[in-house]
């Protein structure tokens, strides 16, 4: 059922056995699997069912590292949080992205992919993707479009499945099980200022609760769980600071550090050997009706023996100009008439002038996407865009400011970083990209940042994912959460969502977050329930 | 996406298809009153010269040791069968296929260059180099 925080009597006490702070991708996620236990689960969601500027600006906070938007700008505080603009992509973490690499400090996962196996299936389920298959088999059946023939193993060919655009929205697709759900009460305008515990500062006893109209009541629970992203994370942990001077699973001084992203900028680019390589695999495009994108990426066997972590490559078509008027275009669909053997075979009978009509043109070519690339010209290079699985950088953090937000709360400020380990990734993983398509025949690269440069390119820019900041580990000297994504040092405080990635893989998140919070949410029920 | 300036297609067109597309065989030679014949073939090879002395003359700084036609063709010649002599008699055709041949070696086994940023095999780069030398 859904409720609304504004009409709860101030100072009111409210009880329940679980309560997940936010409504996001984790926070639904755990929610929906909670359904229909015996416990009671409230959800606080601080924002309504839809965008509000108001409640928007309590995310605003400025970057003081690397480039980076505005904290308002990412990430969406509604219900749904920021699945509601997502881009759908998904792929799964491999083996090889949870294992520590030697020469990166900080790196590698306790836990291990078939920790996480069982939950990924699950978890395709919920993010809404038809098939769990992701082999070149399945998506390149036939000869076209077709990953490319590179002949190494350093290079490799992956391909990521895009969410239907319609589908995306944790907030669209869940809110009416959980409006029906009889356990769950997700309060909506619900803001968690902080978590109140014992004396000891080793349970969790209650989350702080305000509306930006001026009501405060708390929220009584068993268990709690954190799940408001990677920043909000750190902040609400920071900010609870009343018995823990440092906040919350912060004796260490971690919550908040080894902020990590997807960097990505244009890396290079490709002259191709010929106007119209067959390079549709890299793009976004639909097989048996599924919708996909393939990219290029580093083989794990490379990343190990050089030392480097995860590197995507991503394609960008540069086509020739765009017709320029009506003239221009007929005249390029008599290029493209001309380019068929039997043009004349299929021009209108009696039509003034033997251009065939356009549908006639597509029916004569393999699909509707070769048409429509002829029409818009040549591919006169392809961008190279790199995204990197950032190395962990402790300096990399989320801090509190000075400044305080409408409800009082302490604003963050982002302090994004990254390392030499980063920019050695994409030149060596561009060298051999080099390598690759010059033997394969596909063109030559030009690699567009020098092996002196030391800053970082005017297009570096995040993929948006935010992950690290309560990074897992066995070890709190190491880490925030346990493998069970329970704060070192509380007995009932659990975090949800990428925050706790001690290292980003070279994944997109969104999958192994569901999949972590189906975890959870089995610990949790395996937990209180017995 | 916006593609810099500097890339753009006419900028290098020695990779326009690999050297297969590049490769105009009796081209203009570069050189002018030169009687290398060797080295004067090979730079004849490179059908858009002017995009091939830019990486050419980074060549030259890069590898001074090799900074002279002779040294530039001998070390071309060892990438093909027969050695400099393959590059006085072979046909035109039968020299295309072999130095095609040995650039995509090259690439395969990682023997590659970077000059102006372009990933480019070491026998392609050579005849770059040999281009700049003609045109100097």
């Amino acid at each position: 059922m859904f409720g609304d925080a504004r009409s709860i009597p101030r100072d009111a006490t409210l009880e329940t056995d679980v309560c997940v702070v936010g409504a996001g991708a984790a926070g639904i996620t755990l929610a929906r699997e909670l359904i229909g236990s015996p416990l009671r689960v409230t959800v606080l969601e601080s924002g309504g069912l839809h965008y509000e500027p108001e409640t928007q600006a309590l995310y605003e906070g400025p970057s003081i590292g690397l480039p980076y938007p505005d904290l308002s700008v990412p990430r969406l505080r509604f219900f749904g949080g920021t699945t509601n603009h997502w881009g759908g992509i998904c792929r799964p973490f491999e083996e090889a992205d949870f294992a520590a690499r030697e020469a990166t400090p900080f790196t590698g996962w306790p836990i291990a992919k078939s920790d996480v196996d069982p939950f990924y299936e699950r978890a395709a389920s919920v993010v809404r993707l038809p098939t769990r298959d992701w082999s070149l088999d399945r998506w390149a059946p036939g000869d076209e479009p077709a990953p490319l023939r590179l002949r190494s193993e350093h290079i490799v060919s992956r391909v990521a499945q895009e969410v239907e655009p319609e589908l995306r929205s944790f907030g669209e697709g869940y809110q009416e099980e959980l409006r029906l759900a009889p356990n769950v009460t997700v309060l909506l305008h619900a803001n968690a200022t902080g978590v109140t515990t014992d004396e000891s500062g080793r349970t969790a006893e209650s989350a702080d609760v305000a509306t930006l109209e001026g009501n405060r009541f708390s929220v009584v629970a068993r268990n709690f769980v954190l799940a408001t992203g990677a920043v909000e994370n750190a902040r609400v942990l920071l900010t609870s600071n009343a018995q823990q001077p440092r906040g919350l699973g912060n004796q260490h001084g971690l919550v908040g550090r080894f902020f990590l992203e997807h960097p990505r900028f244009l890396g290079g680019v490709i002259v191709p050997s010929t106007p119209h390589p067959n390079l549709g695999f890299y793009e976004s495009h639909r097989v048996d009706g599924l919708r996909m994108q393939g990219y290029l990426a580093s083989s794990k066997e490379f990343q190990f023996a050089e030392g480097l972590l995860d590197l995507q490559m991503r394609l960008e078509l540069g086509y020739g100009d765009a017709p320029e008027d009506a003239s221009d275009f007929a005249r390029r669909l008599m290029t493209l008439a001309g380019d068929l053997d039997s043009w004349q075979e299929i021009a209108i009978p009696g039509a003034p002038i033997p251009i065939p009509y356009l549908d006639v043109i597509r029916d004569a070519l393999r699909s509707p996407e070769d048409a429509y690339i002829y029409l818009r010209g040549r591919i006169e290079s392809i961008g190279v865009t790199t995204r990197i699985e950032q190395a962990p950088n402790p300096d990399s953090r989320v801090v509190l400011v000075r400044e305080r937000d409408e409800l009082g709360i302490l604003r963050v400020a982002l302090d994004w970083r990254l390392s030499d380990v980063d920019r050695r990734n994409v030149r060596r993983t561009l060298e051999l990209l080099g390598a690759e398509i010059g033997a394969a025949g596909v063109g030559r690269l030009q690699i567009l940042h020098g092996e002196d440069d030391t800053g970082w390119p005017e297009d570096l820019d995040g993929g948006q994912h935010h992950m690290g900041t309560t990074r897992m580990s066995d070890d709190p000297k190491e880490g925030v959460v346990d493998s069970d994504c329970c704060v070192h040092g509380m007995s009932n405080l659990f975090v949800a969502g990428s925050s706790v990635f001690p290292t980003p893989g070279g994944a997109t998140p969104t999958l192994l977050l569901v999949a972590l919070a189906l975890r959870l949410a089995d610990h949790l029920k395996g937990m209180m329930l017995r | 996406m916006t593609v810099p300036r500097r890339i753009r297609r006419k900028t290098f067109l020695l990779g326009a298809a690999g050297l297969g597309a590049s490769l105009a065989w009796f081209g203009p030679s570069p050189f002018r009153g030169a009687s290398l014949a060797g080295s004067e073939r090979l730079a004849s090879l490179l059908q858009h010269v002017d995009g091939a002395l830019g990486v050419g003359r980074e060549y030259l700084q890069q590898v001074p040791a090799e900074a002279s036609p002779e040294v530039l063709t001998a070390r071309v010649a060892e990438r093909l069968p027969g050695g400099l002599g393959t590059i006085d008699t072979a046909s035109n055709g039968r020299l295309r296929e072999l130095l095609l041949s040995a650039v995509e070696e090259d690439f395969r086994d990682l023997r590659t260059m970077e000059l102006h940023g372009w990933v480019l095999a070491r026998t392609e780069a050579r005849l770059c180099a040999l281009a700049a030398l003609g045109a100097t």
